[in-house]
């Protein structure tokens, strides 16, 4: 009993402000990961529509053999669009987690929802960095 | 005892040993995203400018040429500028709740951990908003293209 008093005074209260905050992160999360999946969606809706043609005056332009320049291009393009969706669908796995969390008064979805959350920055710190090293390699082309 | 802790966990949300390493964990990743963010932003104000010294070195040969360079290069400027200052906005916000919420965590003073917070909450908050303001112009930007190829 002893013991559970002393945990209790080093353990800290999610207040009502703390909860509020954190219903803002769920709400704001949830509006940007679904507005990416929207934005993907019509990205892929376009190429379905446009793809050939943009190949062929890619290929035009860089001189490359139409056959080459498609495979490479929906190489790129289907690595580019796993690693978007990999990355929106953890920013809104933390979105429902943290609101489920919120709801259901349950710290074991909170943490979820922050480890989704924690993913999310690594995959994010992989976009910068890829950014990065695209910029060095552009300033020493 | 069994039915108290439930009944109080019911009730009460408290930041237990499992939040607290979930949540440091996002804290401290969230800082290092942020870095990186902040790193490729200032990196791209260098390139802007290695590119257009770059572009100054070519002989253009005068006229129309020079002139189209010059609106492509202020144009770019703009960019990244405007893309700089958000990042700083963004960086800022991100720093913050990472900062916090470990010092919050460490020390256990639930006031930095609700400033921690508080920023996350704006870091999105700016970010979402941001995404509005950005399919907004691009709305409009589509719908002038679209316009003016009638």
């Amino acid at each position: 009993m002893e013991q559970d008093q002393s945990s209790s005074l080093f353990e800290m209260d999610i207040d009502s402000t703390d909860q509020a905050y954190l219903l803002s992160v769920s709400k704001w999360t949830r509006m940007i990961a679904i507005t990416g999946f929207v934005v993907c969606g019509l990205m892929l809706l376009l190429l379905a529509a446009f793809g050939s043609r943009i190949a062929t005056l890619i290929a035009s332009l860089s001189g490359l053999g139409q056959g080459n320049l498609a495979g490479v291009l929906i190489a790129v393009i289907i690595v580019v669009f796993a690693y978007a969706a990999i990355w929106l669908y953890f920013l809104f796995k933390s979105s429902n987690l943290l609101k489920k969390g919120l709801q259901n008064r349950n710290t074991i979805d909170l943490a979820e929802g922050f480890k989704a959350m924690r993913i999310y920055f690594v995959l994010s710190m992989i976009i910068s960095t890829i950014s990065i090293l695209g910029t060095i390699s552009g300033m020493f082309a | 005892m069994e039915n108290q802790d439930t009944s109080q966990s019911l009730f009460d949300l408290r930041f237990d040993e499992n939040l607290k390493q979930s949540l440091r964990g996002a804290a401290t990743w969230g800082g290092i995203a942020a870095i990186f963010s902040i790193s490729g932003s200032i990196l791209s104000i260098i390139n802007y400018f290695v590119q257009r010294n770059k572009l100054k070195s070519y002989d253009l040969g005068g006229g129309f040429g020079e002139m189209r360079v010059q609106s492509q290069t202020s144009g770019n400027f703009i960019g990244v500028i405007v893309g700089l200052i958000i990042a700083i906005f963004l960086f800022y916000f991100l720093n913050r709740f990472s900062r916090s919420t470990k010092a919050g965590l460490d020390t256990n003073d639930s006031g930095s951990v609700r400033d921690g917070l508080a920023n996350l909450s704006t870091y999105f908050k700016v970010l979402g908003v941001l995404i509005i303001i950005g399919i907004v112009f691009f709305s409009l930007a589509l719908l002038v293209a679209i316009s003016s190829s009638i």
